[in-house]
Order: C-alpha cells, then sequence, then structure tokens
C-alpha cells in the first residue's frame, strides 16, 4: 500500500503499531475528571469570594439619593402645579359622572330640579327639542 | 436483495442533499409585501408635497355632501335655524349622541355640559355652559350650526362627525339641557319624593 | 505491517466535529428563530421617533381624552386615521401655544404641508384589515394595540403574525368586550365570564362557523 503521508506518530504504542492502527483512545480519565471538578470547584470559589464581598460590613451600596445634607444652603422646590395629573383628570369626570346619575335641585322655588340624565333623555323624547319656554 | 436497492435508495436520497441550499435563494423579495400602491396616509415620493391621500381640487365638494336647501346638512330650514330635528327623535339617536357628544365634546365642555371639560379645567380656557337661558331657548339648528361651522375659538367638528351625528349631538345636548333644567310637574310623584326628600 | 493512515486524536476530532456542526446548524436555526421573534425584527415595544413627540398617556390617560377624538374613522372606516393638523389646533390653538415641542404642528398649519409621522403598524401589502368591523363587532382597541394609554411614545404592541390574528378569529369569544367598553383601555375582556362573552359572540353576530378562518376574509 502506497504511503499516504501519514507516518507513524513518534512515540505510537508498540501493539498499535504492529495491529496498524491506533488502539489507545484517551490514555487515562483522570485530567477529564480533574478539568469537570476543577471547572465546578471554580465556581464554587467564586460564588464564595462573592458572599464574603457582599457580607464584609462596609462594603454595601447605600442609597443615598435622599440624604440630605441640612448644613448646605437648599433651593426651595420648584412650582408644582399637578402632583398627579391623573387626578384632577379623574376627578373631575368623577364629580360629572355623579352629577349625571342623580335627583337635585338646581332652583326649588321655581321648581327646577336636575335629574339622571337617562331621565332626561326619555322626558325629551315626550317632549321633543323645540327651545324651552322663558 | 433488500441489501443493494437500500443502497441505492439511500445514494439517492444523498444525491438530493444540495437541494435545501436552494433555500438561500428565497425570501429576499418584499414585492408582495409592499405592493406598488398606496395606502392611507403614506408619504408619497412622486407627489411634491408628499402626500398620497391627495387633497380635493379647490371647490369641489363629496356627491351628497352639499345641498344649500336640505336641513339636515345645513340646519337650516328657509334661511332660518331649524327648530326640529331633520330625522325622527329615537332613543337610539339620543345614545348615539351621548357617545359622539362624550367623544367629541365633553373634553371641553364636561360631560355634563358645565363647561368643566378636563381640558377647559386644564388648559385653563373659559368653555361657556350649555345651561345657560341663552342656549336653552335656542333653536336646535344652532348647536348643529356650531359644530359644523365652529364658533369663537371652537373649531369646526365638520370633518370628523358626519352630519347625522351631528344632529344626535345637538338632540343630546338637550337632553343634556334638561337634565339640569327638569320641571318638577313633569316628574313622577315618587321622584318628586325623592327630591323633598334632599 | 501497513503505516499509521490516522492520527491517535482521529476519533476525538471526529467526534468533536460531528457534534460542533450539529451544535452549529442547532444554533444557527435557533439564533434566527430567536431574531425572527424578537423585538430586533418585530419592532414590538420600540418607540419610533416622532417629528413631535406626542404621548399619548398624557391625552388618553391623564386629560380623558376619547380614541375617537382624533382617530374619528375608527368606527366608520377600514382605516382608523391619522388626526390631521386641524385636529391638532383645535386643542393647540389654545392651550400649549407657544411650546417649542408644537412648532411643526403650528408650521403645518399655516403652510399646509402635513406632518410626516412615522407608521408604528405597518401591515403587508396582501393583508385586508379594516378597523370598523373590528370595532363594530366589539373587539376593544387594546386587545391589538395593548395599553396604549399607558405609553408616552406609540409602539407596536403586538408582532402582528398571521398565527396571532387566526387566534383570535378562531375563538372571538377570547377578546369580544361590550360595545360601550370597546374604547375603555382599562377593561380587559376576560373579566368576564365564558358564557357572557360567548352571549356577546352571538349577539353580535361574528361568525363561529369557520368561515373567520378562510383565506379570503384577510387576503383578498
Amino acid at each position: 500500500m502506497a504511503h499516504h503521508g501519514h507516518e507513524p506518530v513518534p512515540g505510537a504504542a508498540a501493539e498499535s503499531v504492529s495491529a496498524g492502527y491506533e488502539l489507545a483512545d484517551i490514555p487515562s480519565l483522570r485530567p477529564i475528571w480533574i478539568f469537570v471538578i476543577g471547572i465546578f470547584g471554580l465556581l464554587i470559589f467564586a460564588y464564595l469570594v462573592g458572599v464574603v464581598l457582599v457580607t464584609i460590613p462596609g462594603t454595601q451600596v447605600r442609597d443615598t439619593s435622599q440624604a440630605v445634607d441640612v448644613n448646605s444652603p437648599q433651593a426651595p422646590p420648584g412650582p408644582r402645579i399637578e402632583a398627579d395629573p391623573n387626578v384632577d383628570g379623574e376627578r373631575i369626570v368623577r364629580e360629572a359622572t355623579e352629577r349625571l346619575e342623580s335627583y337635585g335641585w338646581v332652583n326649588q322655588r321655581q321648581g327646577i330640579a336636575h335629574v339622571p340624565i337617562e331621565r332626561a333623555m326619555q322626558l325629551l323624547l315626550d317632549q321633543g327639542v323645540r327651545p324651552f319656554e322663558e | 436483495m433488500a441489501q443493494p436497492s437500500r443502497m441505492w435508495i439511500g445514494s439517492r436520497v444523498a444525491r438530493m442533499a444540495w437541494l435545501p441550499l436552494c433555500l438561500l435563494l428565497v425570501a429576499c423579495h418584499v414585492d408582495m409585501y409592499d405592493q406598488p400602491r398606496y395606502k392611507p396616509n403614506q408619504t408619497s415620493a412622486f407627489f411634491s408635497d408628499q402626500r398620497a391621500m391627495r387633497p380635493p381640487v379647490e371647490n369641489t365638494v363629496a356627491m351628497g355632501s352639499f345641498d344649500p336647501d336640505s336641513p339636515l346638512l345645513t340646519g337650516k330650514v328657509n334661511g332660518e335655524l331649524a327648530t326640529e330635528l331633520p330625522m325622527e327623535l329615537t332613543a337610539e339617536l339620543l345614545e348615539h349622541g351621548r357617545t359622539r357628544y362624550n367623544a367629541y365634546c365633553a373634553p371641553c365642555h364636561g360631560l355634563t355640559g358645565d363647561g368643566n371639560g378636563v381640558i377647559a379645567y386644564r388648559g385653563p380656557l373659559q368653555v361657556p355652559s350649555l345651561h345657560q337661558d341663552r342656549l336653552r331657548t335656542v333653536a336646535i339648528g344652532y348647536f348643529f350650526d356650531v359644530i359644523t361651522n365652529g364658533i369663537n375659538r371652537m373649531y369646526s367638528y365638520a370633518a370628523r362627525i358626519p352630519p347625522e351625528d351631528r344632529w344626535a349631538v345637538a338632540a343630546y345636548v338637550r337632553a343634556l339641557q334638561l337634565s339640569q333644567y327638569a320641571d318638577v310637574n313633569d316628574l313622577t310623584a315618587e321622584e318628586r319624593q325623592q327630591l323633598g326628600a334632599q | 505491517m501497513s503505516a499509521q493512515i490516522f492520527p491517535r486524536n482521529a476519533n476525538a476530532i471526529v467526534w468533536v466535529s460531528t457534534i460542533g456542526l450539529v451544535a452549529l446548524i442547532g444554533g444557527i436555526v435557533a439564533a434566527m428563530v430567536g431574531l425572527y421573534l424578537s423585538p430586533w425584527y418585530t419592532d414590538v415595544g420600540v418607540p419610533k421617533a416622532q417629528p413631535v413627540p406626542f404621548s399619548h398617556k398624557h391625552h388618553v390617560d391623564q386629560l380623558k381624552i376619547d380614541c375617537r377624538y382624533c382617530h374619528a374613522t375608527v368606527e366608520r372606516a377600514a382605516h382608523a386615521g391619522y388626526p390631521s393638523t386641524d385636529t391638532c389646533m383645535s386643542c393647540h390653538s389654545q392651550v400649549w401655544t407657544n411650546s417649542p415641542l408644537l412648532q411643526p404642528v403650528r408650521d403645518s398649519y399655516r403652510t399646509g404641508d402635513p406632518i410626516l409621522w412615522r407608521r408604528i403598524y405597518d401591515l403587508p401589502g396582501f393583508v385586508y384589515f379594516n378597523h370598523s368591523v373590528h370595532v363594530a363587532k366589539g373587539i376593544g382597541c387594546s386587545s391589538c394595540h395593548g395599553r396604549i394609554d399607558q405609553q408616552h411614545l406609540a409602539a407596536k404592541a403586538q408582532p402582528l403574525f398571521m398565527g396571532w390574528c387566526l387566534g383570535c378569529h378562531r375563538n372571538p369569544e377570547d377578546n369580544v368586550r361590550p360595545r360601550d367598553e370597546v374604547f375603555n383601555m382599562a377593561f380587559d375582556p376576560l373579566s368576564l365570564p365564558l358564557e357572557e362573552r360567548v352571549r356577546l359572540v352571538e349577539a353580535y353576530q361574528i361568525p363561529t362557523d369557520g368561515r373567520l378562518t378562510n383565506c379570503y376574509v384577510c387576503h383578498r
């Protein structure tokens, strides 16, 4: 058989040379186990280092955004026209809705009342859309 | 016997292995996705103002949208503001008007029509109340006219509210006025009792 | 005795390259699927810069303006309608009249040139969609547009995959709501019991015989 350029690697085992192919696959599983154990060991070690770093007193990160230096001059807060814009909108809608769902006097002496809008729509069906009498 | 035929099939399959490479040739065109036609509100590179939706030629009106003699479209009968609706007053019309009013009018005029809508409050804007004698005694066509043409600082809402809906809003405004100005004599005894309790 | 053909690590190379090839192909496929589903491709939740930084949260949630005030044709036409400059100016001729943010609006009103808003939902040309029928059949804005009333700058809430469309066309009872609540962004259809939603599907005459999943319903 012609040579294809693959010379036997120096150091090949005599059995492999005599068999004509490599017999040994991995000499030993030990290095692999050392590697796997090493990886996990490193993970655990890094975790422990992290735990130690976090628990050492004085290394915690503190929220200083609310800290106020009482000795420094403070500017008064800017004008706050609306602390929460939602509140006013919801109040206006709620009050108007309550008004449209309730009975009450507008002018008791003249006999004028406000009624729920549903009732007003009923009444309007009876009296039509002509202008109100003066 | 089975062995050679299985090998034959296997080699045939293997020879077709290049076919998935054809997938590289597809999915590179978006002609169907972006078809050569305009969608609403799209920009156009063709027209100088970049509008694909072309504004109508000046002094043109849409079919059926212009008739100076139609109370439905002008709010007027013989030049005078209409005092009656051009359609039948029904509960559905009022309910429809209510949704239109709450969407288009309530931001300024308020849900009750007292002129204290959220926008009026935030503006702050002075919005006239609908519950004043002048507006209670005005013809219903007046509301239609104001919605159609605007008044003072109020813009026209004709582009957003079709004429039939404008009449529904006008009718609902009347209902709102009535809800805040109901004659006690029109109410039932039960309702009067409820009022008297206050 | 013949010469050694394979080097000693040939077996290892075969295994590594086989597993590597499988992992590479699998990884490429997974990455492509991931990219296809990600906001990088679908734009979901990615706001676009607009000529005016319009805030839906401010106008809808805080000022309580109805959707239809600006998107006026949503109940009548296929297209919900971008508001015209006139619509913006019906308020902003009165409020915030000097705001520099609104300069493009005032320029547009003065010159008549349109404001070039950037489209958020770009349906493919081969898909037909009609807003008015969905609104009329009790499908709320938020079912497709999400809680746009909580967004400052508008962004897509759905990638608009066909399977998503079909999900609702197969089971409309999962998304139907009373017509009164269509424009209520906070309403959750699932807060209604299933029987109530099935009743609404019937009352609004939403076809449940499979017609809604015919190809031509959307591809016409």
